[in-house]
């Protein structure tokens, strides 16, 4: 319990020190479409793409875990989200990208004869996150995971890169479990250069988020009630899960949240959505309406997928060729 | 007997003759052409042209310039056509305002994209098909969440079939353009009106 308290107290130490700044992480759209239909509650996955929402989750991989997300915003705006955890003897190990991008953004120049505006060539945008993720378990009931996040943005002549550190933990108590997501705690930034002006730098902080969030099973209904700290903002979210009995393998969900825009200006949105579960393999939807009038329905959809490889039990990280899985994307990950 | 007639028919000529003449003389004032004079320069069109009408707004760029045209001489000076005038509907050159639909005929761009919010002055750009009262053309910009970000009218009125350029800035939206983020935004550009109309969208994009 003393981990908890230097834990609460180094929340309350880092909510003095948030930076004023705005940069906005694509991954808050949520890890997944289980996430989005629960309002994005943050300690309600327990698969790979808890490395997004909580490192400390992962603690229910028993083999290898995988996640697909896939989403079109606005009929423009492509986000993907790939995870990916294998359980060794050390821990859980795991790696994730996620990526937004759009194409054919109009770089614009000026007649020199009419004085109109004119498209002189058309650009794309990428914005990618990758993490590496580290569960382990302090005791049975009591979780720990981190992340180590790379960040990399390139759009027409700039670039930008920057990092960061989340911490994740995930305590079991007897009716409900606690779940608690610090993404970003060393609040690092975001450095822009531009390839054909030396003299362009721009930096973008990353704001320290914190979430909260419990779990709490009543009958065939699990309930997440969510608190989220995020630039100073209170967010509040609420996700309900109903597994009725007379179908086991159909899971609906509903949630509320509200969430900051680009312009940190609050957002309230209601979800839903259900998981099918079949054999190791559960399907996530979700539906939600969307400001812009020209989309204004989105659906998101993912998978995961929990599987064996060649029957292997806990390896080392390097334990068996079944590695080479996670070495692949762990490495991509090192040299984003 | 030939002579008779041909005495009579000669006579009846002259009274015909001078019975016309007469008519004619009589009612002269009447049907009198007149020619306005030339103006003072040839460049003054002040007669021809109301300054309080954008006749560009009226113009139909839908004809053929293929067919065939018939241009109303009306006066001294170059040729023109008043919109308001009945004549005006030969070769339907020009379109009444009201049959003119709202729509923009130029892509709605930013320049500079991408730009910076604290170093650029970016302005936004486009061209209707006729003019359009202050407050009635309508900006939404998104973030790539699908969130809207800000929403304005343009305060200015808007000149039809003319490319206008407008700062993004409080001073044409009335009101203050918000910190965003670095990303990419969506805009929509709609009409305001009994039923609210998309006229055009378009993407840019932000650096810090």
């Amino acid at each position: 319990m003393s981990l908890i308290n230097t834990i609460v107290v180094m929340i309350l130490i880092l909510t003095h020190v948030i930076y004023a700044n705005n940069f906005s992480s694509i991954s808050d759209l949520g890890a997944s479409a289980q996430a989005i239909s629960l309002g994005n509650i943050q300690g309600a996955s327990r698969s790979a793409d808890a490395i997004f929402s909580n490192p400390a989750g992962l603690y229910k991989v028993r083999n290898y875990s995988v996640s697909l997300f896939q989403a079109t915003v606005m009929n423009e705006i492509n986000y993907l989200n790939m995870s990916l955890c294998k359980r060794t003897k050390y821990g859980n190990i795991g790696v994730g990208y996620y990526s937004a991008s759009v194409g054919d953004i109009p770089f614009t120049a000026i007649d020199p004869d009419t004085a109109e505006f004119i498209v002189q060539d058309m650009y794309s945008y990428k914005n990618q996150v990758a993490k590496i993720a580290y569960q382990t378990k302090i005791s049975r009931r009591f979780h720990l995971g981190i992340n180590y996040t790379k960040y990399k943005i390139s759009f027409h002549d700039i670039t930008a890169s920057g990092y960061g550190f989340d911490i994740g933990i995930l305590k079991i108590f007897r009716y409900f479990t606690l779940s608690t997501f610090l993404q970003n705690v060393n609040q690092g930034s975001i450095n822009y250069q531009s390839s054909s002006d030396s003299d362009y730098t721009a930096t973008e902080k990353i704001p320290l988020s914190i979430s909260s969030s419990l779990r709490i099973s009543i009958a065939d209904f699990i309930l997440y009630p969510q608190i989220k700290l995020y630039d100073n903002n209170f967010l509040p979210s609420f996700g309900i899960n109903y597994n009725p009995r007379f179908i086991p393998f159909l899971k609906f969900n509903a949630g509320y949240r509200q969430l900051l825009d680009y312009a940190y200006q609050k957002h309230d949105k209601a979800s839903f959505g259900l998981d099918l579960k079949l054999s190791s393999i559960v399907f996530h939807y979700a539906y939600e309406r969307s400001d812009y009038t020209l989309a204004d329905h989105t659906s998101y959809f993912s998978f995961t997928y929990n599987f064996k490889f060649n029957n292997s039990k806990s390896t080392g990280l390097i334990g068996s060729s079944s590695s080479a899985l996670l070495l692949l994307p762990f490495l991509y990950v090192l040299t984003l | 007997m030939i002579k008779f007639l041909n005495h009579n028919f000669i006579y009846l000529s002259c009274i015909c003759f001078i019975g016309i003449f007469f008519i004619t003389y009589t009612y002269a004032d009447i049907n009198k052409l007149t020619i306005d004079p030339p103006p003072a320069s040839a460049t003054d069109t002040d007669s021809i042209i109301d300054p309080t009408i954008n006749y560009h707004s009226y113009f139909n760029t839908n004809i053929k310039l293929s067919d065939p045209i018939s241009i109303m001489y009306l006066s001294w000076g170059n040729p023109q056509l008043d919109p308001f005038s009945p004549l005006s509907q030969i070769n339907n050159l020009y379109e009444q305002p009201s049959n003119v639909a709202l729509a923009l005929s130029s892509d709605a761009l930013f320049y500079p994209n991408p730009f910076s919010l604290k170093t650029d002055t970016p302005q936004i750009g486009f061209k209707t098909t006729k003019d359009v009262d202050s407050q009635s053309i309508e900006i939404q910009i998104f973030d790539m969440r699908g969130l809207q970000v800000f929403q304005a009218y343009f305060q200015d009125n808007i000149i039809g079939n003319t490319y206008n350029k407008f700062d993004f800035s409080e001073s044409t939206f009335g009101k203050s353009i918000p910190n965003l983020s670095s990303g990419v935004y969506l805009f929509l550009i709609l009409s305001d009106g009994i039923e609210e109309k998309i006229l055009g969208k378009g993407k840019f994009s932000i650096k810090p």
